[in-house]
């Protein structure tokens, strides 16, 4: 539990002057130890390994910083992040719930929601739930499947897109909208739907694995 | 020890964002938001008569689903983001319970994205039920307005720098900490 090692020392410069070759094989160093900035407050920390299970806090405002993962390697997130790539396929192209009314039969998937609206004249909405249902989600499993070498990428496009990847309110909102349906009409849930959250799951195992590990190194 | 130390004028964007959002807002809770016709019967929604209209037809826990997302969470941002605003444009010296606010704009990071429910709800329900005449959702235009404000709520907290609360504290004495 204990994470704590106040102010790093990694930026003290020394004191004493240097040849120009000592100063550049200084450079070439890497700090002592590994050094983790809290996001909330700039604290410096010095990083040590987490035990699984373990959470580190921020000395200064008690933020989560890191925490360590009971299970997965180091290649857990690219493994969860290549699942739920392959479940984008079929979330893309089976219906997500069939619905019937009056003798008639439709099916309803998540495309079909994007193009609902573009028909409606919200082609800017129709263009934001593509990009926040469909579109964020798999440019982060992606990223997080192909750029496990680079940490630093990967942290940059967390900050950039993470708050824009909403598959898990989807989710919510199709058991909403079925709740909703199934009082005027019969419903039934498709393997679109189920492939749907299986990817939602996904990219929040691998994002979660992969926040742990860059976190605990870096 | 901050890599980029926040200037003063960093709370205007925030501000501008949350301002957007508020005004935004009106719209989203005036107009309809969707348009339901089941077999000759039409009506037309809002916000919140979508939420009494689950209440009355006994799905309450949904009623309190959407009220939450619908209501609760942007109106808690908003007020929220308005607090850490003014503990930032008005203090003294160092901010009397920077803890408290951190731990205020994290809670307002994390929920923000569930407001977007409604509007995958609406998208979702207009995509499935189109079966002409006798049964139909359309979305209307307050849905897109209250998408917008969900998004200007969400570029308000990223466009917040939460070091700002802690400019004028001591860095923590290296102890550790538990908790
Ligand atoms: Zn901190």
């Amino acid at each position: 539990m204990i994470v704590g090692t106040g102010p790093s020392r990694a930026g003290r410069r020394p004191e004493t002057t240097f040849s120009a070759r000592t100063l550049a094989f200084i450079r070439m160093q890497p700090p002592l130890h590994p050094v983790l900035t809290c996001r909330f407050c700039g604290q410096v920390h010095r990083a040590i390994p987490l035990a699984g299970g373990e959470v580190a806090r921020c000395v200064r405002c008690a933020a989560h910083i890191a925490s360590a993962s009971r299970w997965g390697g180091k290649h857990a997130p690219a493994s969860f992040a290549l699942a739920g790539i392959a479940f984008a396929v079929p979330a893309a192209l089976l219906p997500f719930i069939t619905v019937e009314k009056f003798g008639n039969m439709r099916t309803g998937d998540f495309l079909a929601g994007v193009f609902a609206l573009d028909q409606h004249g919200m082609p800017l909405l129709a263009v934001w739930v593509l990009i926040c249902g469909g579109l964020t989600p798999l440019l982060l499993l992606t990223g997080l499947a192909l750029g496990w070498r680079n940490p630093a990428s990967l942290r940059w496009m967390g900050g950039a897109f993470g708050d824009w990847a909403m598959p898990d309110v989807y989710v919510l909102a199709v058991f909403v909208a079925l709740t909703r349906l199934g009082s005027i009409v019969d419903v039934e849930l498709n393997a679109g739907f189920w492939s749907y959250t299986a990817m939602s799951f996904a990219l929040l195992l691998a994002w979660r694995t992969h926040r742990l590990q860059s976190n605990a190194s870096a | 020890m901050n890599p980029a130390p926040p200037s003063p004028v960093s709370i205007h964007r925030p501000a501008a964002f949350a301002l957007a959002a508020a005004v935004m807002l009106v719209p989203a809770n005036v107009l309809p938001i969707v348009d339901t016709r089941l077999a000759g019967d039409a009506r037309s929604d809002t916000i919140w008569s979508g939420v009494v209209e689950l209440h009355e037809s006994g799905l309450w826990p949904l009623a309190l689903v959407v009220f939450l997302a619908s209501f609760a969470i942007p109106v808690f941002k908003l007020v929220g983001l308005g607090c850490l605003l003014v503990a930032v444009k008005r203090r003294a010296s160092a901010i009397r319970r920077p803890r408290a606010l951190t731990r205020l704009y994290a809670v307002l990071d994390e929920i923000g994205r569930w407001s977007m429910l409604d509007v995958f709800l609406v998208a979702f329900l207009a995509g499935v039920v189109r079966f002409g005449e006798p049964a139909m959702v359309v979305p209307r235009v307050g849905i897109a307005a209250f998408a917008a404000a969900v998004v200007f709520t969400i570029l308000a907290t990223r466009a917040f720098d939460p070091r700002l609360l802690w400019r004028d504290q001591q860095p923590a004495a290296a102890r550790p900490f538990d908790a």
